[in-house]
């Protein structure tokens, strides 16, 4: 079955059946969660109803303990939600068990709504007894005290009148009585307060037994009053307290019954969260029962899966690579060459195809090998049809014959000696029509070739005969020539002989030259050095100069200290001037030599002054002196200057003379070379005079070979004129 | 070559050997002083004296008086109220005092006051130099010095060569003045100028 489908049907199929298995065990794992998940679902509800019912328990604690409305409702509330949520769930429920457990729940939560009503009830009466032991409590004190009021006031009246003892007594005893009365009332309310506390029976007992108390006492009293009006209070005393005690009574049983409701509560309670716990677990049993199956069914799946998957993928390879390795071996054969196998798969698929199209390609090869064969063997008489127009090997054995077929013609024509064919290649890569290109293009040239050389040769020896003639004729020539040039040399030799001599008196003359130059050398340098001396001089002049001025100054400085002196002196006359006239007679004498001293001082002055006129002199000609040298020292430096630039004239001289000299040396002794250069001259022309005398034999000789050369020419053209050959 | 060969011909070199041998025995002379020159000067002096002595005989009725220069114009002073005449070396000005007075100089131990008389005309002052000179009063009442630019010398004045003073001459100084020379030189009145309360003023104002 499977050789007979399509591979793409193979592998299709193979998918849709491992796909098929792989929704199944998909549903299989969903539909066991979905499962799960109700469980859980449902195990919440009842985890809520507990979670409920445990808080309805304390509100309801909450509310005996505080006694308030709010608590109470909140219990009410509660239980209302609980109903709703059981109701929902029992719908959610399947099966009968966990139905008859919501049912069970549903009861119990209805019996604690009844008792917590009930409880309810019990304590407004309670509340209402309570009011009324009060009430009662306080009439039967009010009373007490009025009595004992009663009493005392009696009591200091008998007191004021004297009243005998026994009255007194009496009356004392009915106060202190009624006294008695208060204080077990006041016990009595003591004792019910602890009852309600602590609902112990000791306290109740307490109360029965002061209630008793106070009515004995009350009779005991009504029996001894005499007065009607405290008759009446005891027995209003009585009354009082039988009502407080039937009060009391009431309180305690209506007590009993909170208490019977307070367990009923619990009772109904517990009863909602055992129930509510054994369906809980219910639940979770079922529900790890459903896992369990489920993960079992998806493992098992999976396993079936991979079994059949690794199955079916390998039945569909195996019938898809087998036909396909027998065709690649037959392929590698036929591209090996290898023609002679047959294929022998025979199917209805594709490989099936691709083995019909295998043989019908191995037989066209076949066809077209025989072709082939024929062509090698040099036959080009075939008959050769191309399968269809796309049949490429077809067309080129067809071209393939027809080329060759030109090609061999070609080559014919060549060797019947037909060069005028022109042979055009298919393409570049066309190695044989380029060959027959190539050899008729290169015969062609060779033949041109060489016809045009057997031309050139013919017409080459005629010239060479020509040439021949003219040689023999220049050969003559050559023999006069010899003769002329010999003649000639002989003249320029003389010439030579004369031009040594006259170098020779230029060479002793540049030598006279250069001794003087080296003389005026000499001279300028010791003028230079005379020079030099002189500056030396000069300076000396000028710091003596200087020096002579500097003591001129020094004269100066002398001559003023003389004048100071004059100065002084001057005064020294006055003064003795004076001294001598308040001498009187006695000094006129000396007034006489003051006038003297005065006279002196007077011309030392005029002395002095002169002196300084001459030095002012002696400074202004040492100034010009030391000008004059300065200017004299400058023109020795030019001067010097000047020397130096005469004596470097001078050498430049003497070097060229000393060039001069040299040249004139070198002159001498080429034209003494001409001279022996000549004679070898005149030797060399009598050689050239005898190589003529040979050269005219030799001429002679080459005239018969190109005679010779001119027949073998007339010969070529003969053979080359059987090429046909287009120019 | 031939320039400075020309400058060289030029330079007579035994004339100049010749002037130095004279100028290097003139001076050897002046040195050592020729006794015939010395002769000389002395004849000259002695007629120059011979010729003031006739001067000195009419002597008698002349007033020995010191010349002085205070800006430019010479005056005289009798040589009888002079002690003498110092240079100025240095002086102290002292303050407080009015500008006339210069200062004090140390005049060998003892302490003298000067009087600027160019700031007491109120003559042109050039300032003070070297050259000045302390004229040194000296009477009874008083001894001072007077600050002169320089001292010219003694000089033998007749009285009756003193001119009264000239109207135009006004100012200050008219008040010390005694008279007036030919030779416009000014005489002033010493004995004057020593009782002058002016002068003794700066004393008050010194206290």
């Amino acid at each position: 079955m499977l050789k007979n489908m399509k591979i793409s049907m193979k592998i299709g199929f193979g998918f849709f059946v491992i796909m098929l298995l792989a929704a199944g065990v998909a549903y299989l794992g969903s539909s066991g969660l979905i499962a799960v998940k109700d469980r859980v679902g449902k195990a919440d509800d009842v985890n809520r109803l507990v979670k409920y019912i445990l808080e309805v328990r304390r509100s309801e604690k909450n509310y005996i303990l505080r006694q308030d409305q709010q608590h109470s409702d909140d219990v009410l509330a509660k239980l209302e939600e609980m109903r709703k949520q059981v109701r929902e769930t029992k719908t959610k429920f399947t099966q009968d068990v966990n139905k008859i457990q919501m049912d069970d729940v549903a009861t119990a939560v209805d019996d604690y709504a009844n008792s917590f009503y009930e409880y309810l009830d019990i304590e407004v009466k309670q509340k209402e007894q309570e009011a009324n032991m009060v009430r009662v409590a306080r009439e039967l004190e009010k009373i007490a005290i009025a009595l004992r009021q009663n009493e005392k006031k009696e009591y200091t009246q008998l007191r004021t009148q004297n009243a005998n003892e026994a009255d007194l007594d009496d009356k004392l005893n009915k106060a202190d009585a009624a006294n008695r009365m208060i204080k077990w009332m006041l016990e009595c309310r003591q004792d019910e307060k602890n009852f309600i506390l602590r609902n112990d029976i000791v306290s109740s007992q307490q109360v029965t037994k002061n209630i008793k108390k106070i009515i004995n006492q009350a009779n005991d009293l009504k029996n001894h009053f005499t007065k009607e009006e405290n008759k009446k209070m005891a027995q209003q005393i009585i009354v009082d307290a039988e009502s407080y005690q039937k009060a009391f009574l009431t309180y305690n049983e209506l007590n009993n019954g909170l208490n019977v409701n307070l367990e009923k509560m619990v009772e109904a309670a517990r009863s909602v969260e055992n129930t509510c716990g054994d369906a809980r677990t219910d639940q979770k049993a079922k529900m790890l029962n459903e896992m369990n199956l489920s993960i079992n069914l998806m493992l098992g799946g999976t396993i079936a899966i991979i079994v059949l998957g690794v199955f079916i993928s390998f039945a569909i390879i195996r019938a898809i690579t087998v036909p396909i390795d027998r065709i690649t071996v037959i392929a590698k054969e036929i591209s090996s060459g290898d023609l002679g196998h047959e294929v022998e798969i025979v199917q209805k698929d594709e490989i099936g195809q691709l083995a019909d199209a295998f043989r019908n390609m191995k037989e066209s090869m076949q066809e077209q090998a025989v072709v082939a064969q024929k062509i090698s063997q040099g036959d080009l008489n075939i008959e050769v049809i191309p399968k269809s127009t796309k049949d490429v090997l077809g067309n080129a054995l067809v071209a393939m014959i027809k080329n060759l077929q030109e090609q061999a013609d070609v080559a014919q024509k060549i060797s019947q000696g037909n060069l005028n064919i022109e042979v055009i290649p298919k393409s570049t890569k066309d190695v044989l029509g380029n060959a027959l290109a190539a050899m008729t293009r290169n015969l062609q040239e060779q033949t041109g070739a060489l016809k045009e050389a057997v031309n050139v040769l013919s017409s080459s020896t005629s010239e060479i005969a020509t040439t021949v003639t003219q040689l023999a004729a220049s050969v003559s020539e050559t023999a006069t020539s010899a003769n002329e040039t010999t003649t000639t040399v002989e003249e320029v030799r003389q010439t030579a002989d004369l031009t040594s001599k006259k170098s020779k008196a230029v060479s002793e003359g540049a030598q006279k030259a250069q001794q003087i130059s080296i003389d005026g050398k000499k001279a300028t340098d010791e003028a230079i050095e005379g020079m030099g001396r002189i500056k030396i001089q000069m300076t000396s002049i000028a710091e003596s100069i200087v020096i002579l001025s500097e003591q001129s100054q020094a004269i100066g400085e002398i001559i003023a200290t003389v004048d100071d002196i004059a100065e002084q002196a001057n005064l020294l006359s006055v003064n003795a001037s004076i001294e001598a006239v308040k001498a009187g007679e006695m000094g006129k004498g000396f007034s006489v030599v003051a006038q003297e001293i005065k006279d002196l001082a007077k011309q030392s002055k005029q002395g002095t002054k002169r002196v300084r006129a001459i030095l002012n002199e002696i400074q202004r000609a040492t100034g010009k002196a030391v000008m004059v040298t300065e200017e004299g020292s400058k023109t020795v430096e030019a001067g010097v200057k000047q020397a130096k630039q005469s004596g470097g004239a001078i050498s430049t001289l003497t070097t060229s003379i000393t060039e001069a000299t040299q040249a004139a040396i070198q002159i001498a002794a080429s034209s003494q070379q001409q001279l022996v250069g000549m004679d070898q001259v005149g030797t060399i022309m009598m050689d050239i005079k005898e190589a003529c005398a040979q050269n005219d034999a030799g001429t002679r000789q080459l005239e018969t070979a190109v005679q010779n050369l001119s027949e073998l020419g007339q010969k070529l053209k003969q053979v080359m004129e059987w090429y046909k050959v287009t120019a | 070559m031939t320039d400075n060969g020309r400058i060289f011909k030029q330079i007579d070199w035994d004339r100049v050997h010749r002037r130095l041998e004279v100028s290097k025995a003139a001076i050897e002379q002046g040195v050592s002083s020729n006794p015939e020159e010395k002769i000389k000067i002395l004849k000259k002096r002695a007629l120059l004296l011979s010729r003031e002595s006739s001067s000195i005989v009419e002597k008698d009725e002349q007033i020995s008086m010191v010349e002085f220069v205070l800006a430019h114009e010479n005056y005289v002073i009798e040589s009888k109220y002079i002690s003498e005449v110092y240079p100025l070396k240095e002086f102290t000005p002292i303050p407080c005092t009015p500008d006339f007075v210069l200062g004090v100089i140390n005049l060998r131990g003892s302490i003298l006051s000067i009087l600027d008389f160019k700031k007491f005309f109120d003559l042109p002052d050039k300032g003070i130099a070297d050259l000045n000179k302390i004229i040194v009063i000296n009477s009874e009442f008083n001894k001072f010095g007077i600050l002169s630019d320089s001292i010219i010398g003694v000089r033998f004045i007749r009285t009756d060569e003193i001119n009264p003073p000239l109207p135009t001459l006004t100012g200050k100084r008219k008040a010390y003045l005694k008279g007036v020379l030919e030779d416009s030189t000014i005489v002033l009145d010493a004995a004057k100028i020593i009782s002058d309360p002016k002068i003794i003023v700066h004393e008050e104002v010194g206290n």
